[in-house]
């Protein structure tokens, strides 16, 4: 993250906002300062040394700060860690998309080390194992009331499902899966040291070892370079979780009855109302083993999440669910959004993770019916009119904004979705014919062969045999759908297992930026501004003269609303005299719209926006400080405020209570925002 | 150009005349602090997905602020501004001595706070395990709660110094007493120059020195009045100054 004033600010709030102000305002000096030691962190802070320990103390603990003890001069130097700290706001929406995924129980696990910053797989399991303990005492004990009240009404209130019999290997089970995925890593000492002292260290080690302290000419340097990125590349690897548990050797009689059963459940049902059940497969995990959130890999789900939920906004559902699942395939794959150009090589990128339309077919949850969301239509009811007429359009659009790349045309799409009165997509072609190869092999629109699996109405339970083929024919047409759209949201790359797909995910990405530069300069310059801007977004940079006739707008309003964009740091201007006199008259303006600069605007003023929303919250809750704080009595932490409170505290609680939502929900879409312009 | 030259024969500027307009009406009411937003939108409402989420996060707030290692906040004055200039200024907004910044009002504890939850000014560190290889070495003692011996020590060193004076006291009579500050009285001085040989102390204790405050035995000495108060009260020797 840029150190701007406005991240710093809102790293400080934050953290505040979290751990408190004794961390939060060492945090803000380091953040301020960069890397210090403890004699200037004291002397800056003027906080005691004692109090400075304790609060630097807790900032590692939670992986805020980054320290490295460097044996030349003896001291050790603290760092903030900006991103762990802005991962703080984001912690709700990683909770929420873990207990979507692996439920309640993965959640819980994730909050606990969301508590504590890191601990060992001994802390998770006993704090486990206390949960579950507590939460089968109060089951019994609302049993014991339900019988005791009313013998004979037997189920009043929906009793909970009886605890996992072996709760030691279901949080086994639930910490193993989630490293399996990535969602945590198991940490180790060096990870402590900031991504620069790494760097350096390396460095210095290599140049020790092969150069003998310094290296000459070019080629040497170059060498150096490469020996360092493959070193990281190694360390990095090392880190990484491998699956390498003991398996516990289950005697027979027990694995059949326990494992067995549960095994079959969890294929049966999988998800039983979102409860789900991690069987004891025998995974134990090394007790004294570190784990903490992996942010990267955290930020990879979200993103998936967000791509599908653009998929189901554009195309529709069931097409999300399928593109969802085909994420989730390569997700494994994908161990971080954005590369870090210290770290991997940038311009010799490994083949990109693919999967196949069989996989994703297996894979695809039995509840999502496949057959929904497409509808065909036979061949003669098609309007192959309109579609060569869209076609055509697009064509003559591109022509007449007279653009080298960057259009549709190079992408061979023949499958085109048409938004008319009702939903009528046009599905290329049968795929079943032509091995599902002839995806991209031809430019022209070709109406459909012939009318197969059709709408919603199908018949409820065919022979097992064909629905599967069927389904794996209905997931290929919504893979092609995905192909298709303007989005790119797929590539096809290969024709293993009906079809392979890959995603280009910086596509995806620029075209969700852009699509929220536009609304952002649509709300703020109105129709001509959104117009100018998108011109010169495409066109590059233009003529001051040019922009009239192209915009189809007066001289004299382009030149207001060019000016007002420029005061905002939107659009800028470049001039280039024609001849040594630099006349105004002699000089041509070029205006042009930097995306990047744009963005990087646009970040700080989310960042500004954000810790103006934080502030907000505290001044709102200090309005009403006195009811607050009846709720936070220790004897009333956990009761529910409508026992004890009047009827007007009662009020004051839920207004408060609304506020924090609101500008709680205003900053997680903010910051949204954030991680679509930074993360993505 | 050749337009705004037709106003100019009359000395006015263009569509300026010096004509009484009755129309016309002066603004003099001051600009709106908050004027409404030009372009101001509600946003969309919240999905329940946002819902759920901000229920987590606010369920994981609650729980680390109801944990160990939350620190509440000491600020003096809640309602200042946030926005400050320079890290002094930001230093000065918190509180450092809580006796000084004292509320007679509502600091004396009373009988209702009782179930108030406590504050934490440190973080707790003893109450969860912490492994300590990941830790840097000067941090440790505070991870294992060591930190505060020096001071303790120190206390105890200024409690048994007490103690024997008060039993050297109760032991003589009272024309011993006499006897003895007049002792302390003379002897001072010299102390005083041999400590501060030894201990290589500042330059305000050589005023000290100048002014005698201690050769009154310590009975009222105004600048360790309140220094004295910090020392015992923060329990950790007063401040960070002496680390560098």
């Amino acid at each position: 993250m840029s150190q701007s004033k406005h991240a710093v600010e809102l790293c400080a709030l934050l953290v505040d906002e979290t751990y408190g102000e004794l961390t939060s305002r060492i945090f803000t000096i380091l953040l301020r300062r960069g890397r210090l030691p403890i004699p200037l962190l004291s002397k800056h802070t003027r906080l005691s040394s004692h109090k400075l320990r304790h609060g630097l103390a807790v900032l590692v603990q939670e992986n805020l700060v980054y320290h490295n003890f460097d044996k030349d001069t003896n001291t050790t130097h603290y760092e903030a860690n900006p991103e762990a700290a802005y991962m703080l706001v984001r912690s709700g929406k990683i909770v929420e998309i873990v207990r979507s995924r692996y439920g309640d129980l993965a959640a819980g696990v994730m909050a606990n080390l969301f508590l504590s910053g890191h601990s060992s797989v001994k802390e998770l399991v006993s704090q486990h194992i206390t949960k579950v303990t507590e939460t089968e005492a109060k089951r019994k004990r609302e049993e014991c009331l339900t019988n005791g009240n009313n013998g004979q009404s037997k189920v009043h209130f929906p009793i909970q499902p009886a605890a996992h019999a072996n709760p030691t290997g279901q949080i086994h089970g639930i910490l193993t899966e989630l490293l399996d995925r990535g969602l945590i890593q198991p940490l180790v000492g060096d990870m402590f040291r900031s991504p620069t002292d790494t760097f350096n260290q390396v460095e210095k080690e290599i140049l020790q070892r092969d150069y003998g302290g310094s290296t000459k000419g070019t080629k040497q340097k170059d060498e150096l370079k490469d020996k360092i990125r493959q070193r990281l590349q190694d360390l990095r690897f090392e880190r990484e979780w491998k699956p390498k548990g003991k398996k516990r050797v289950l005697n027979g009689n027990h694995a059949n009855g326990v494992n067995g059963a549960s095994k079959r459940r969890r294929l049966s049902n999988g998800a039983v109302n979102g409860d789900y059940y991690f069987e004891d497969d025998g995974t134990r995990l090394d007790l004294n083993m570190l784990v903490r959130i992996n942010y990267e890999k955290c930020t990879v789900v979200l993103r998936n999440n967000r791509l599908a939920a653009l998929a189901e906004s554009r195309i529709s559902s069931t097409t999300a669910q399928v593109y969802e699942a085909g994420l989730q395939l390569i997700e494994s794959k994908t161990p971080r959004c954005r590369l870090d150009p210290k770290v991997d090589d940038v311009k010799d990128l490994p083949d990109r993770a693919t999967f196949s339309t069989m996989e994703v077919t297996a894979a695809l949850s039995k509840a999502v019916r496949t057959g929904t969301g497409i509808g065909t239509v036979s061949s003669d009811e098609i309007d192959t009119r309109k579609l060569e007429m869209s076609q055509k359009l697009r064509k003559r659009n591109d022509e007449a904004e007279v653009e080298g790349e960057a259009s549709e045309d190079d992408e061979k799409v023949d499958d085109v979705a048409i938004y008319g009165n009702g939903r009528l997509l046009e599905n290329g072609q049968g795929p079943q014919d032509h091995g599902g190869d002839n995806f991209i092999d031809d430019d022209d629109v070709r109406p459909t062969k012939r009318a197969k699996v059709t709408f919603e109405e199908k018949l409820p339970k065919p022979e097992p045999a064909e629905s599967r083929e069927n389904r794996m024919l209905q997931v290929k047409n919504h893979l092609l759908l995905l192909a298709g759209d303007d989005c790119r949201f797929l590539r096809k790359c290969g024709s293993r297992g009906l079809g392979e797909w890959t995603v280009d995910f910086e596509g995806v990405t620029q075209y969700l930026q852009e699509v929220e530069l536009d609304m952002i300069v649509l709300e703020r310059f109105g129709k001509v501004g959104h117009r100018l801007t998108r011109m010169m977004r495409k066109l590059g940079k233009l003529d001051e003269k040019q922009l009239p006739n192209l915009a189809l707008v007066k001289q004299k309003d382009v030149r207001t609303k060019l000016a007002e964009m420029q005061m905002a740091g939107v659009v800028d201007i470049q001039e280039v005299p024609r001849d040594s006199g630099r006349t105004t008259a002699r000089t041509i303006f070029l205006w042009y719209f930097d995306v990047e600069r744009v963005s990087t605007i646009l970040l700080d003023s989310l960042y500004k926006n954000m810790s103006r929303c934080f502030q907000r919250l505290d001044i709102e809750r200090r309005r009403v400080q006195d009811v607050l704080t009846l709720t936070q009595r220790t004897d009333l932490l956990d009761e529910d405020p409508e026992k004890y409170m009047v009827p007007e505290q009662l009020n004051m609680l839920h207004e408060i209570e609304d506020k924090e939502e609101s500008l709680l929900g205003h900053i997680g879409k903010l910051d949204e925002l954030v991680a679509i312009f930074r993360d993505y | 150009m050749a337009g705004r030259g037709r106003g100019r024969p009359g000395g006015n500027l263009k569509g300026i005349t010096w004509e009484y307009d009755p129309s016309i009406k002066l603004e003099s009411k001051p600009i709106e602090l908050f004027p409404p937003h030009p372009n101001l939108k509600r946003p969309a409402p919240l999905t329940d997905k946002e819902k759920r989420e901000i229920s987590q996060y606010k369920r994981l707030q609650s729980q680390v602020h109801r944990g160990p290692l939350y620190t509440q906040p000491t600020k003096r004055d809640a309602t200042a501004p946030a926005k400050t200039f320079g890290e002094d200024q930001f230093n000065r907004q918190y509180s450092t001595n809580p006796k000084a910044d004292f509320d007679p009002f509502t600091g004396v504890e009373t009988y209702s706070q009782r179930l108030q939850p406590k504050v934490n000014e440190i973080p707790k560190l003893s109450e969860r395990p912490f492994d300590k290889e990941l830790f840097p070495k000067e941090l440790w003692p505070a991870l294992e709660g060591e930190a505060g011996n020096d001071v303790r020590k120190h206390l105890d060193r200024a409690n048994e110094k007490k103690a024997a004076i008060m039993a050297g006291m109760k032991d003589k009579k009272p024309a011993d007493k006499h006897a003895r500050v007049l002792e302390k009285l003379f002897s001072v001085p010299v102390d005083e120059d041999a400590e501060e040989v030894d201990e290589d102390q500042e330059q305000d204790a050589e005023d000290d020195s100048n002014f005698d405050d201690e050769s009154m035995g310590g009975d009222y000495d105004a600048e360790q009045y309140f220094d004295n108060g910090e020392d015992n009260s923060e329990g950790e020797g007063g401040g960070g100054d002496d680390d560098y």
